[in-house]
């Protein structure tokens, strides 16, 4: 127990380092883009300019801003967005963040579930036509960029055949069925890619020969002894791939009409909107640091030779 | 166990087939649609998704209509609006002095008639409606649009709209921040009659004094939401026809009703109005099609594909989009033939149908089309200023050939510095390939950046060739001066006295004379194109597919494109 706190005290001093200096970095790359966070650029004077930058604290020295700015993130104050009507960043975020975390998580454990199954059967009908199609599927999963495959099942699913919404979020699950479908496409090929992968290797190994020998069941080889194995590694791959998914992506959002939040990457940085390019830094790299946290933990529950606190 | 593993596999491969499946259903059918329209593409709906009839229709007695946004707003304070989204929203609830009407004239809407303006031009009285109120109830007096003005202008609401006004009276210096807001030349003298003193006479008063930055706001109001004013839907209060309702500040979707204090109430046909932010223009056009939408923004290939039809609605902008041209920093450019071989090389035609697919018409000078008309027999600006801009290559290359020669060289490259969106990047390549067939021995190096960039390369002045604009409201000479020495977005930095001279007697002299003011009008544009200052390319049209049952609304080049507030579906 003494060695769990430890490890866990450790590893927070860590995070919120980490953390401090992603914001810093950016916070200060931030400012080197050219150009200002005000939409209409081209018709003020220079008179306007001055004063809104006084009235959006803009005028001031930088270090003078980063620090103001610190200050403010640990009063809670995230700032406003310039692109949404003055809108405080923490409401812009908060509204939208929910369809993102949804989708997402609906798109990973869908996205990994098929992508495991795939995965076994290719490796257990290793060679065979079976093993072929899923490799094909992996590929063309893998390659196909997300908003063919958007595209491409609006049309199909919605659109012609009339099953589901062309877009829109407003019939509830049925609105998320296609993006998730989308977004999962790509989780799913890595994740057949990497356990078939996986499992060939485990399943060649002594171990399962000797299990093999002693008539275990072949589906009770590969379920205990085999994909507990190749899950392993899965899950160094599965956390990063959880929080690129639920902060949304700016494709599936548009074509959908899904309001997410994957558009004010990129958005955001585009349009000079300093809060939100902040805001979304400090959300993604927050749950990246976090999501790494878990999956150390994790390592150690589904390995017990992995030992926290341990020097090797 | 073993059963369970291959009832996994069947199930998988049932799956798949079935998505095989509906793939080679989905193919059949779009081979049909294709041999019957020859235009469809993958993104084209099926015949029978047209006919599926409208919530309006369906929802039997409550009359409601399905429109769009192409994005989320950047505001919904009529004080702060800068852009067409947002004003295409703000239009809908923020009740203006005077309405643009289908011939781009202003007619009295909360004004009951046109301004009455003093003789030296400088004093302006509008009379408004004593019927007038808020969707609150209160009444809507002059000392409401005082204070709408005022805020405007003060720095403390940091609107990026506030050089708008600066023809009234001490605009400018409250916008400087040295005199006070009070001190805007706009006064109420009754609880129905207006004062606007401004600075210089103004020919364009009428359609100016349209816009949604002059529409009441209540101080009452204001003062009670504070810092909250205008980022929901219930920190806001509605002048015009509908109010809008939830709305969260950030929302993709939300609704306006109809409001019932509204003094033309009559008028007004829709109980409800959705809208819907859609931003990718195939699911616009798909929605549109599966009649969830009764309109939508539609651009390049479908525009080419709805050609014809009468869903396809096309409204001319203000939105001017020229090559602007680093003169001032570019050794080559200052050479005035080879600027009138780049203006003359162009295929404008070519660009607007074929490359951006009706998104644009060829510009006919500096001054777009249709922002104004000759005062005297209503001439536009194409037939009375004639089309200055053509495309004549062989006059292209003579020039070209002459500005080598003066230039000593046989050579000459240019870096052309263009926006990274679609159509800038679509117009840049346009650009860079009839160049160098036209004129050859000129190569030109394509650069695509953030759009900041390219704005912050254009400040600079110091670039060769840059793909710009110009967006104007209602004066056709923001167009011209921006061109004059002195001006801040004057890119070329151009330096001319005669330009100058015109430019300030626009401003000032010319406002009580409009014979006149149209005669310098028409030198400027001329000026501008006989130096070659700068090579005009398209101007902008705005497309929809709008429910042809749909009816009642208006189209202008001036204000924004579309007015749907007094439309009705038709039964």
């Amino acid at each position: 127990m003494k060695r769990w706190l430890r490890f866990i005290s450790h590893r927070l001093v860590y995070m919120v380092t980490t953390l401090w200096v992603i914001v810093t970095i950016t916070f200060f790359l931030m400012n080197l883009l050219p150009g200002t966070p005000y939409n209409n650029r081209d018709k003020l004077s220079p008179a306007q300019l001055q004063v809104l930058d006084e009235k959006y604290g803009l005028s001031e020295p930088l270090f003078t801003r980063y620090t103001t700015y610190i200050n403010n993130i640990l009063h809670g104050d995230f700032g406003i967005s310039l692109q949404f009507s003055d809108q405080k960043v923490t409401t812009l975020l908060g509204s939208r963040i929910g369809v993102s975390i949804q989708l997402g998580l609906q798109a990973v454990i869908f996205g990994t579930l098929i992508g495991i199954i795939l995965g076994i059967i290719a490796a257990m009908k290793h060679n065979t036509w079976i093993d072929t199609f899923c490799s094909l599927f992996a590929i063309v999963g893998r390659s196909a960029p997300n908003f063919v495959v958007a595209v491409l099942l609006q049309y199909i699913f919605a659109v012609s055949l009339s099953l589901l919404p062309i877009g829109l979020w407003k019939d509830g699950f049925s609105s998320s069925i296609l993006p998730t479908l989308a977004l999962s496409i790509s989780p799913m090929a890595d994740t057949s890619r990497f356990i078939r992968t996986e499992m060939i290797e485990v399943l060649g190994s002594d171990y399962i020969e000797l299990a093999r020998a002693k008539g275990m069941s072949e589906l009770r080889l590969v379920l205990t002894h085999g994909l507990r194995n190749a899950l392993i590694p899965m899950v160094t791959i599965i956390g990063p791939l959880t929080v690129s998914l639920i902060t949304g992506s700016m494709v599936v959002e548009n074509i959908f009409a899904i309001p997410g939040i994957g558009e004010q990457f990129t958005k955001s940085v585009l349009s000079n909107d300093y809060s939100t390019i902040m805001a979304v830094t400090i959300l993604f790299s927050t749950l990246l640091v976090i999501v790494i946290f878990l999956m150390d933990v994790l390592y150690q529950l589904i390995d017990p030779r992995i030992r926290v606190g341990q020097k090797t | 166990m073993k059963r369970k593993l291959y009832s996994v596999i069947l199930t998988l491969i049932l799956t798949s087939t079935l998505f095989l499946g509906a793939c080679s259903k989905a193919d059949n059918k779009q081979a049909d649609s294709d041999s019957a329209t020859p235009t469809g593409t993958t993104e084209t709906a099926t015949p029978e998704a047209t006919q599926a009839p409208t919530e309006a229709e369906d929802s039997g007695k409550l009359k409601v209509l399905n429109w769009v946004a192409p994005g989320e707003v950047t505001t919904m304070d009529s004080g702060k609006s800068y852009d067409t989204i947002s004003s295409e929203q703000i239009d809908f609830q923020a009740d203006p002095l005077y309405r643009i009407n289908e011939k781009n004239e202003a007619v009295p809407n909360l004004a009951v008639a046109l301004p009455e303006v003093s003789a030296d031009g400088l004093t302006v009285t509008v009379e408004i409606r004593d019927n007038a109120k808020f969707s609150n109830g209160d009444k809507i007096t002059a000392a409401d649009i005082v204070y709408a003005a005022q805020r405007v202008v003060d720095p403390a609401t940091g609107s990026q709209s506030a050089n708008n006004l600066t023809y009234i009276k001490n605009a400018a210096e409250i916008i400087a921040g040295t005199l006070k807001p009070e001190e805007l030349g706009v006064k109420a003298l009754s609880d129905t009659k207006l004062e606007f003193t401004l600075v210089a006479p103004n020919s364009y008063l009428n359609t100016t004094l349209s816009s949604t930055l002059l529409s009441p706001v209540s101080k009452k109001f204001v003062e009670e939401q504070g810092k909250d004013y205008g980022l929901t839907s219930d920190a806001l209060l509605a002048s015009g026809p509908y109010v809008l309702k939830d709305w969260n500040g950030t929302d993709i979707s939300w609704k306006y009703v109809k409001n019932p204090y509204y003094w033309d109430a009559d008028n007004i046909h829709f109980d409800e109005i959705n809208i819907q932010v859609v931003k990718e223009v195939a699911t616009g056009a798909n929605l549109y099609e599966a009649g969830e939408l009764d309109g939508t923004k539609v651009t390049g290939e479908y525009i080419t594909l709805y050609q014809g039809k009468e869903d396809l609605v096309s409204v001319q902008t203000l939105r001017m989009t020229n090559l602007e041209m680093g003169i001032s920093s570019n050794k080559y450019l200052q050479n005035e033939n080879l600027r009138k071989a780049l203006l003359y090389a162009l295929n404008r035609e070519e660009l607007s149908t074929a490359i951006l697919n009706g998104d644009g018409v060829p510009s006919v000078g500096v001054i777009p089309n249709g922002i104004a008309v000759n005062p005297d027999n209503g001439k536009s600006i194409a037939e009375d200023f004639g089309v200055l801009v053509y495309t004549d290559v062989e006059k292209a290359q003579q020039f070209f050939k002459q500005a080598l020669k003066e230039l000593g060289t046989d050579s000459i490259t240019l870096r052309l510095v263009t926006s990274d969106s679609d159509e800038s990047i679509k117009i840049g390549q346009y650009l860079q390939s009839i160049y160098e067939t036209n004129l050859p021995g000129l190569k030109i190096d394509l650069a695509n950046v953030p759009a900041s960039v390219r704005f912050e390369e254009m400040m600079s002045y110091k670039f060769d060739l840059a793909l710009g604009g110009w967006t104007g409201d209602f004066d056709p000479t923001s167009y011209v001066k921006q061109h004059e020495e002195g001006y801040e977005h004057n890119h070329s930095q151009w330096k001319s006295e005669e330009l100058k001279n015109l430019v300030t007697a626009l401003e000032t002299a010319d406002g009580t004379d409009f014979t006149k003011r149209w005669e310098h009008l028409k030198e400027a544009n001329q000026y501008l194109i006989d130096n070659a200052v700068v090579i005009p390319i398209v101007q902008a049209s705005q497309s929809y597919l709008i429910n042809p049952k749909l009816k009642g609304y208006v189209t202008h080049v001036l204000g924004t494109p579309i007015d749907i507030t007094r439309a009705y579906i038709e039964e």
